[in-house]
């Protein structure tokens, strides 16, 4: 859980996944993995020596800010990614080790009417294109897990743990790490050109509804979803069938969704000539916010899961 | 002037021949290889030992397309990439490859409704009047399909500037035919590339070709230095130098690259600026993405009243923008 703290806590906004891509490959190192940084910036790592080839991904960045202007104290903003502008005002961000209040007095959905009070005199050590993410709280309960980007975070701690302790037999199995997701799955589409596996499993998290007033069908730490379909990607017959049937084995429930959100599955499946694609969701409330929560059994669910699907 | 002739070219995307074949006569001397690709994109190359690097600069313009007739000799149309609906009314066009000369007409103001006068009124409610007495004889003039664009002339004016339609993106191509005429180590691509502004199609063919380590876009940009717009919405200042893009919406661009870029221009004391601004798109985001992407970066000359029938650019942007294009790319190895 340490690890998930650090992932969690560290700032990686799209396009600046450095720091977070520093943690993975430091705790690839001690575990002496061999992995490979391609030129977008996706982490690779390979294992196992069969004749079809499985890519599992999980993405580093997280939603945040652009700065585009400084005005004294006071910065100008944009948003990477799917950010609800109108529910930011009082919003804290860390940007260059600086925390800064979020203002939308307005409270609508117009990043041009948002400002950064950094409660700075003259000087602020920020210049345009300096980037801004929620500020970091992790938090371990009983069965909850919180804190901010934990919907990219968790499953990049999830990836690592499996890398541990998979050892493909009959499969290559391609570990991915990628960046952009936010902006559209840049980094994922990429990584499938160069992968071009037969399959791909995306790994996301899907809005969990469990909470007072909200509507759905998807709650915490009732299981992992498999995703049926998307905005952006349906998924194959034969990627749902590879995980029901390792669900069956490993005695983990699913829960089932039609969403209406997107994932780095719909660039990733259209490229080289198409790949078999799907998207397996840890269920999650408050997505892209300061505080995600995510459940404790979910996570150690999923894990299991793609242990038996690696299997 | 060769700026002046890439700005009075009538190329809307999709219909880029007229700019295409002023390019080419213009690099022929300069590059060790050269053809027009399967898109219509024009692919030079200039041979070197050190990284693949593909600057990109789009030809086409906005413009608009016929879409029928009406029963008073008057063309229904629509626009070829994006062209803000209160742009057209009270403007000429060339239509079509006669040139035409056709009118986009204004219901008066006595007869606009409360919502058209507050809204405006939208590409449905405007068409272009041609001089034609009826249908029959639009249609021997004018066949459904065929383009129309603004019939602005560049010219000179005030201190300094240059006024012109379509300086989004022939200032990029006039960049760009500059820097070919330079020798660099780098093993240096351009691309001219058609239908930028539908989606930046073309760059997507080229990219996949050259599949650089490199891609630089050069283009013509958001300007609103205007009275009544905050600073901090304004894009981009004229005069202040070229603008160093940090993200749209097709491209977050690299970081280290745009160090580079900007180390470049402090070194050689060519001023630049920030392109502040996270919307809009351009062929970078095309160029990072086909096959296993790049580092990308935009150099763009702030270009006032974009996307509209005449821009506004300033001498001293545009020869600060080649000046720091043709530098940076002599110091990549």
């Amino acid at each position: 859980m340490e690890l998930l703290k650090k992932l969690s806590d560290a700032s990686g906004v799209s396009g600046r996944e450095t720091i977070v891509r520093d943690i993975i490959i430091e705790e690839l190192e001690k575990n002496s993995i061999e992995f490979h940084q391609d030129i977008m910036g996706n982490i690779l790592v390979k294992k196992g020596n069969g004749s079809k080839k499985l890519m599992i991904s999980a993405h580093m960045d997280e939603v945040g800010f652009i700065t585009t202007f400084v005005d004294k104290g006071f910065l100008r903003v944009s948003n990477i990614g799917d950010i609800k502008t109108e529910s930011l005002d009082g919003e804290l961000i860390k940007i260059n080790g600086s925390i800064g209040k979020i203002v939308n007095t307005k409270n609508e959905d117009d990043i041009n009417s948002v400002f950064v009070d950094m409660a700075a005199d003259k000087t602020v050590n920020i210049n345009e294109g300096d980037t801004a993410s929620f500020i970091p709280g992790f938090k371990k309960e009983k069965s909850y897990i919180s804190g901010k980007a934990l919907v990219s975070r968790a499953l990049c701690y999830i990836l690592l743990d499996i890398i541990k302790k998979s050892a493909p037999k009959d499969l290559t199995v391609y570990f991915v790490f990628t960046v952009q997701n936010e902006l559209n799955g840049r980094g994922a589409r990429a990584a499938a050109y160069s992968v071009n596996p037969d399959y791909a499993l995306v790994l996301e998290g899907e809005n969990s509804n469990d909470y007072p007033g909200a509507e759905g069908n998807i709650s915490l730490n009732h299981g992992p979803v498999l995703r049926i379909m998307d905005k952006v990607l349906i998924m194959h017959h034969q990627v749902s069938e590879i995980i029901e049937k390792a669900a069956e084995k490993a005695k983990v429930i699913l829960q089932k969704t039609v969403s209406n959100e997107s994932s780095e599955g719909g660039e990733l499946h259209k490229e080289v000539s198409g790949i078999k694609a799907g998207v397996l969701a840890l269920p999650i409330r408050y997505k892209h916010s300061s505080l995600e929560i995510i459940g404790k059994k979910d996570l150690e669910d999923l894990t299991k899961l793609l242990l038996n699907i690696i299997e | 002037m060769l700026l002046e002739k890439l700005s009075n070219a009538i190329s809307p995307a999709g219909y880029e021949g007229e700019v295409r074949n002023i390019i080419i006569e213009e690099i022929k001397p300069y590059v060790d290889e050269l053809f027009v690709d399967r898109m219509g994109n024009i692919i030079a190359h200039k041979k070197g030992k050190g990284k693949r690097v593909l600057v990109d600069a789009h030809m086409d313009e906005v413009g608009f397309i016929i879409i029928g007739y009406n029963d008073d000799g008057t063309l229904r149309f629509t626009s070829l990439g994006g062209v803000n609906d209160k742009i057209p009314p009270c403007k000429v066009l060339y239509v079509g490859n006669n040139k035409i000369k056709g009118v986009v007409g204004l219901k008066p103001i006595h007869l606009q409704s409360q919502e058209d006068r507050k809204k405006g009124i939208n590409y449905e409610g405007l068409c272009i009047d041609i001089g034609a007495k009826d249908r029959n004889e639009a249609e021997k003039y004018v066949e459904i399909g065929d383009y129309a664009v603004f019939d602005t002339k560049f010219g000179y004016f005030g201190e300094n500037k240059v006024k012109g339609k379509a300086l989004d993106d022939r200032i990029g191509c006039f960049i760009l035919i500059e820097a070919l005429k330079e020798n660099y180590s780098c093993d240096f691509y351009a691309a001219f590339n058609i239908q930028e502004e539908t989606g930046r199609r073309g760059a997507l063919g080229s990219s996949f070709r050259i599949d650089p380590e490199i891609g630089i876009a050069l283009e013509g940009t958001v300007c609103a230095d205007m009275p009544n717009v905050p600073e901090h919405i304004s894009g981009t200042y004229l005069g202040r130098g070229p603008a160093i893009s940090i993200m749209d919406g097709t491209s977050i661009y690299d970081v280290s690259l745009r160090e580079e870029i900007e180390k470049t221009a402090k070194l050689s004391n060519i001023p630049y600026q920030n392109r502040r601004a996270a919307a809009g798109g351009n062929d970078a985001g095309s160029m990072h993405g086909v096959k296993e992407g790049c580092r990308v970066a935009a150099i763009s000359v702030p270009s006032r009243y974009i996307h509209s029938s005449v821009s506004v650019a300033s001498i001293s942007d545009i020869d600060n923008g080649k000046k720091l294009l043709i530098k940076f790319l002599q110091g990549i190895a």
